[in-house]
């Protein structure tokens, strides 16, 4: 991908040339479209944080009859074609768009769903690998509450597996392509698109950029300690 | 209820589908008492515990500790320190904010000095001060043990609750665990109830033991008296070792081995019946016209534990001081008799 992108691209250029990678900044719509995938990733690792791991935490401790259900609907997502997905949603995208906002950022409703079955198998073998049920029943005798045990003892005890979950969805919203670009939104993935059919080189230059700073946020995962610490908010 | 009752369970009752956890059973527990259950597999000793710890609902009864009624308080609420037979240290915490942890929380705030101070305390006590930076991972499983005790004490529980916490240690360190529990527990007066399928564990440290089965106590009472005075042929039977001899009954006692014992309460009064003879109450001596022979001998350090076969072909366990069991080894002809303690008769068949 280096070599393509330093290839070059005009008449006046000879041998290496980082004009592809001199250029990102001034191409159209790209750094508006990085900055909202950036906040529709941010918005879909909340919801994973603060509905879907609870959610699933909660059915592993008190419903475990359910766990069976909940799995195949947390499947459901991989096994329906992104394109029929597409076209169940794309009325309720339009009517949002008329009434609501044309920002890209609402995709993250629908990338919500589509990381679940990502994030929730990376979850469930995270909580069936540690006695759950002692932990919260240890933290319960020492006075916490529901949120207590959630977020301060059960979350910090499954935090590799909710990084993992978070780290495949961030790469899902970021990669993710049919939705948007069948739905109009001028995502990261689209505007990239749109920019190879005019500049290869620049394409190339932008999707490596966009592998190196995905590598710099894999090294910036909190160590373990500051993790625990990190989620060990109270609540009460 | 008695003035120095603390803790009582009323007429508890729990089923899980048709099984009968707890049928109806009541306990009274003095303050700074240790109290053991026991019982097999099932009995509901386990039920009764969470349902004092409020982790497990009832369908009927009552849980009064210290004159407030709690049946219906949330686990969180009840102030009851619980040691779980499953290692339950926080993974993501030291040993001392393990520790601390309770403290941390609403129900049980202490400011931070008082809080290592504590910490540092009951770690000192568990023995565990130098550990006190360790991960979970980084100690053993009698060590976790001892953390999570110090753990559940932390909070100045109403009541300690011991699930099973020594028994997925090795035999060694569990001896020692248990008597550091005694200890401890003699030290601080925490009223305790202890659960345990294991009868020597239970014997040892109890102030009285409950036997449980079928969600109901069979008999409660200080160890030497469940053990010599046992109320049902359950309860003589499940603790320690008996010997079945059929002899008959007649005017509170039974003719055995060629004697005549006296039978406990309870006990069949007239007939045939089965007595439930423990093995250090048979008298084994070397003779060379004896009534029996020995059939095996086992060394047990202390103790030889002989299988005599009678002259009629009746077997049984007899267990001696090593002294005295010097010389009789296997094949050697003896006589049996009994020593004069009385027995528990079932009926025969």
């Amino acid at each position: 991908m280096f070599d393509f992108s330093t290839k070059p691209f005009g008449f006046q250029d000879k041998g290496r040339t980082f004009r592809a990678w001199q250029i990102i900044p001034s191409q159209p719509d790209l750094m508006i479209s990085i900055g909202k995938s950036l906040i529709t990733a941010g918005i879909v690792m909340s919801l994973i944080l603060f509905l879907i791991v609870p959610t699933a935490i909660w059915v592993h401790l008190k419903l475990p009859l359910l766990r069976r259900p909940f799995e195949l609907l947390c499947l459901l997502p991989l096994a329906i074609p992104a394109i029929v997905i597409v076209v169940g949603i794309a009325p309720l995208y339009r009517w949002i768009s008329i009434h609501l906002t044309e920002s890209p950022i609402t995709l993250s409703g629908v990338y919500s769903m589509l990381i679940l079955p990502y994030t929730y198998r990376s979850l469930s073998a995270a909580l069936d690998a540690v006695d759950i049920h002692t932990l919260a029943e240890a933290a319960r005798t020492l006075g916490a509450n529901t949120s207590r045990v959630i977020f301060g003892i059960i979350m910090p005890t499954i935090k590799t597996g909710i990084v993992n979950g978070s780290f495949i969805a961030i790469a899902l919203v970021m990669g993710e392509f049919t939705i948007s670009n069948i739905l109009n939104y001028k995502t990261f993935q689209v505007v990239i698109a749109q920019i190879g059919r005019t500049n290869g080189n620049v394409a190339v230059a932008v999707s490596l950029a966009s592998i190196l700073f995905v590598l710099v946020l894999l090294l910036a995962i909190p160590t373990k300690k500051r993790q625990g610490k990190v989620l060990d908010v109270d609540l009460v | 209820m008695s003035s120095s009752t603390y803790v009582q369970l009323v007429d508890l009752a729990k089923h899980f589908g048709k099984v009968r956890a707890l049928d109806g059973l009541s306990l009274d527990i003095a303050q700074g008492e240790l109290v053991a259950l026991l019982g097999p597999s099932g009995c509901g000793k386990t039920t009764a515990l969470r349902a004092l710890a409020g982790l497990q609902e009832l369908d009927r009864g009552q849980l009064i500790v210290d004159g407030k009624d709690v049946t219906f308080q949330n686990a969180n609420k009840r102030g009851m320190g619980m040691v779980f037979q499953a290692y339950s240290l926080f993974p993501h915490m030291t040993a001392r904010e393990n520790v601390e942890y309770g403290l941390k929380l609403k129900a049980h705030k202490t400011a931070g000095d008082k809080r290592k101070a504590r910490s540092a305390e009951l770690l000192d006590l568990v023995g565990l001060s130098t550990h006190a930076n360790h991960y979970p991972h980084q100690l053993s499983g009698g060590q976790q043990q001892r953390v999570a005790l110090a753990r559940a004490l932390a909070i100045s529980p109403k009541v300690l609750l011991l699930d099973e916490p020594l028994s997925a240690l090795d035999a060694k360190v569990r001896t020692q665990l248990r008597e550091e529990i005694r200890r401890i527990q003699l030290e601080l007066g925490t009223t305790t109830l202890f659960v345990t399928h294991d009868q020597e564990e239970a014997l040892s440290i109890a102030d009285r033991v409950g036997v449980m089965r079928n969600g109901q106590l069979e008999q409660i009472a200080a160890p030497a008296e469940l053990y010599d005075r046992p109320k049902t042929s359950f309860v003589a039977e499940f603790v320690g070792l008996t010997n079945p001899i059929s002899g008959k009954v007649s005017g509170g006692s039974i003719e055995i081995l060629g004697g005549v014992v006296k039978t406990l309460p309870g006990s069949v009064t007239s007939g045939t019946g089965i007595a439930l003879v423990r093995p250090e109450s048979i008298d084994v001596v070397a003779s060379k016209s004896g009534n029996a022979h020995v059939a095996a001998a086992s060394f047990l350090g202390a103790s030889c534990r002989l299988n005599i076969t009678m002259n009629d072909g009746t077997r049984i366990t007899a267990q001696l001081p090593s002294l005295d069991a010097a010389g009789i080894g296997a094949g050697a002809s003896v006589t049996v008799s009994l020593l004069d303690m009385p027995v528990f008769v079932k009926a025969a068949g």
